[in-house]
């Protein structure tokens, strides 16, 4: 895509071979997919998703069947069927760590992430023909989205998605719809993989509705509605059937999710993310007032929906980040002037960028960059000490705790669940909805402390506590002074506490 | 100028809905850059915009509504920009500057109403659609400013309040501080009325939702009575009171606990 024939239009690399072969606009993407790479490669692992869907590929790989239970957390289960709809996920990103452990899961998440942004580069590419502009663009995109792009299912949702919006950006663009063919196959593997399959629908049935507005006539839209009429389906081949649909929707109208979890919450400026997607809505604002050029009516929709999507829950500005590019190149190359054919090649220079970006993508390796001196001394490591549970968790494998439940901080449920089950079950792990709400408004009860804590952890049986210093301080202090609870343990991080 | 006239008016109607939850503070209005947290979770004002509320849904139909003006007119002059980026900039801040965001949206949206009108045609169905604007606008901020309205505290717990001694402050219910207030006089401190430190607000909140160290929390503020909403938002709270030996309860109807320390 990058080298289409209206890419650099007119440019004739002079000199010598090198720069032939080495111009300056295939450093521009190269430039931009390395960097995708480099910033989710060189991250340490702080969210805890990936653990226990690691552990869930274990169990199934051990166990030879779906995992369809919880048996990785000790707190009630809630009533009726688990749909784990990420079991797809979990079996790769097994499969990924068996291959090289934890320094190929973050290398292939980081390259899942490059290939995103490459297709979404690509897609502004045939939107507008501008590909400095496109890098522009789609590294902004990146930025927006740069706080959720760590090792978990959703994250191999990307280089899905962005095949749906090159898909439909050619078929827009160039008429050529042969890619939207694929769409319904990678769905099926979208559809398995994680529950954020709903956004393919959104992005093909925006550009089937554009198209038959735009043209007055549903018979225009016929491809796309093809298109989306089998990705409907194909969403049904996994092995909950409808089920993955039900999962969706009890998700998003799930009223714990909704209302206690941060990255469900509505977009606002006291997040770092909120307050950046706002500055990008304001800019794509401006630049829809100012271009000489208007929006199709499908980037006008896709705008409108993923824009809703993003003001309503943090999580989804990451979708926002990757369907904007396109449109915002657009606008950009009507302001902008087109000036590649006139620009000189330095070769020598290109050189040496080249070798820079190749430079940095080896420094950010996870087996390299514990040996880089000037990475601080945080970002060396492949898990994130300050939010990871490595100390006490090491306590606790070889000191495990007595029979009863062992009640967790939430947060570290997830690393338990890899590093210490079966020896004991962390209490909850952060799969919100494989516990009742009730089970959440008594750790939230307990963790306060409300003045029911005492009674609500003897009728959750629990022999343990196992809490974060700072996040459970105020538990922490009234523990330590009841006489019915002794502490074994404490560092920097944790403390540990048993019945007397 | 008529058609400025009705511009302005038809933009002022409608900023009004966004500034219902403003009109029930009981406070004179006030800037700020940055949304406190402690206080953020006392009160809806002090909060970062978000669509979750209605302003915050109101403010957004705003923006748009400019924009899609704009957008369609072709014409968007930087003056317009700047006051309707401005504007929506200090309302995501903090829900409490919403007044200072309707009076910059107010010339914007004008500007691009008297626009809109003049390309209206017939004339005679320009008055008509204007009216009904108008009239839509006008019952939304009616039914904003009403939908945003405390609960009122019941004539009988205010006579009951009215009859407790004691010079000693109350703890109550943030959103009948002021009725609380008006039956205790004015020279019982009644903590939640007026303003609150970022401190207070996390300590009002705990007692709230029954800390386990809630007494500790009300003998640190010197609280002898406490009136609360026993229904919902301090449920737990008033459960506590009601098993504590230390205080007893005066009046619990209609979803209203009203307590005093009996022990020292």
């Amino acid at each position: 895509v990058i080298a289409t024939e209206q890419v650099g239009v007119g440019v004739e690399p002079k000199g010598s071979q090198l720069a032939r072969w080495l111009p300056l606009r295939r450093l521009w993407p190269l430039l931009v997919i390395a960097g995708a790479f480099i910033g989710p490669a060189s991250n340490p692992i702080g969210l805890p998703d990936i653990w226990w869907t690691l552990q869930g590929g274990a169990w199934m790989v051990e166990h030879g069947r779906l995992l369809v239970s919880d048996p990785f957390t000790s707190a009630p289960p809630t009533s009726g069927p688990v749909y784990n709809v990420q079991w797809l996920a979990q079996l790769i990103y097994f499969g990924v760590f068996h291959l090289g452990g934890l320094e190929m899961v973050l290398t292939g998440t980081a390259a899942a992430i490059a290939l995103s942004y490459a297709l979404v580069l690509g897609a502004s590419v045939v939107a507008s023909g501008r590909l400095r502009l496109a890098c522009l663009s789609v590294a902004i995109g990146y930025l927006l989205a740069f706080s959720n792009l760590s090792p978990r299912p959703q994250t191999l949702a990307y280089p899905i998605f962005g095949c749906f919006v090159l898909a439909v950006t050619r078929a827009e663009w160039r008429r050529d719809t042969r890619l939207l063919w694929v769409l319904p196959g990678l769905m099926v593997v979208w559809a398995n993989v994680h529950g954020s399959f709903f956004a393919g629908w959104l992005v093909l049935g925006c550009a089937a509705m554009g198209r038959a507005l735009s043209e007055r006539s549903l018979r225009a839209a016929t491809p796309y509605l093809a298109a989306l009429l089998g990705c409907c389906l194909a969403a049904l081949v996994t092995p909950f059937g409808p089920g993955s649909l039900v999962y969706v929707a009890s998700m998003g109208s799930n009223p714990v999710i909704r209302d206690l979890v941060t990255e469900w919450a509505p977009t606002s400026v006291s997040f770092r993310e909120g307050a950046f997607f706002f500055a990008s809505v304001a800019g794509l604002l401006v630049l829809m007032l100012k271009a000489r050029v208007k929006l199709s009516l499908t980037e006008l929709l896709w705008l409108a929906v993923f824009g809703w999507l993003a003001i309503s829950s943090v999580r989804a500005i990451v979708w926002w980040g990757l369907i904007v590019a396109p449109s915002a190149t657009r606008l950009l190359g009507s302001l902008a002037a087109d000036s590649p054919s006139t620009s000189r090649e330095k070769p020598v220079l290109n050189v040496v960028i080249f070798t820079a970006i190749l430079g940095m993508l080896a420094a950010s390796l996870p087996w390299l960059k514990s040996e880089m001196p000037l990475l601080p001394e945080d970002k060396r490591a492949l898990v994130s000490a300050a939010d990871t549970p490595l100390q006490v968790s090491e306590y606790l494998r070889t000191n495990p705790p007595p029979p009863g439940r062992v009640f967790t901080h939430l947060a570290w449920g997830g690393y338990f669940d890899w590093a210490n089950w079966p020896t004991f079950q962390p209490f909850v792990d952060g799969r919100i909805e494989i516990h009742p709400a009730q089970v959440w408004l008594d750790y939230l009860t307990i963790t306060f402390p409300g003045a029911e804590w005492r009674s609500l952890l003897d009728r959750y049986a629990v022999s343990t506590l196992v809490l974060d210093r700072v996040a459970d301080g105020d538990l922490a202090n009234l523990v330590a002074a009841d006489p019915g609870w002794r502490q074994t343990y404490e560092d920097d991080q944790a403390v540990v506490f048993v019945r007397a | 100028v008529r058609r400025r006239v009705r511009g302005a008016l038809l933009a002022t109607l409608a900023v009004l809905p966004m500034l219902g939850p403003l009109l029930w503070e009981h406070a004179l209005p006030r800037l700020r850059l940055i949304s406190d947290a402690g206080l953020a979770a006392v009160t809806p004002v002090e909060q970062p915009l978000n669509v979750r509320a209605f302003a915050g849904q109101w403010e957004l139909l705003l923006v748009l509504a400019w924009f899609g003006l704009a957008y369609a007119q072709q014409r968007a002059p930087l003056w317009e920009l700047v006051l309707v980026l401005l504007g929506a900039s200090l309302g995501l801040a903090r829900l409490g500057n919403l007044w200072l965001t309707a009076v910059l949206y107010v010339p914007a949206l004008a500007s691009r109403l008297v626009a809109a009108e003049a390309s209206l045609q017939p004339i005679g169905r320009r008055g008509l659609l204007v009216a009904c604007a108008a009239v839509g606008l006008c019952l939304g901020s009616v039914a904003s400013v009403l939908a945003s309205r405390p609960p009122g505290l019941p004539s009988e717990a205010a006579r009951v309040l009215a009859s407790e001694p004691g010079q000693a402050t109350v703890f109550t219910n943030r959103p009948w501080a002021g009725a609380v207030q008006q039956a205790m006089g004015p020279n019982r401190p009644v903590l939640g009325a007026g303003d609150l430190s970022s401190e207070d607000a996390l300590d009002y909140l705990r007692v709230s939702l029954a800390h386990a160290n809630w007494d500790a929390l009300l003998r640190q503020h010197g609280v002898d009575l406490v009136v609360l909403d026993a229904a919902d938002a301090q449920a737990a709270a008033a459960a506590e009171m009601r098993a504590s030996p230390d205080w007893q309860v005066a009046f619990d109807r209609d979803g209203i606990l009203v307590a005093h320390r009996v022990r020292a």
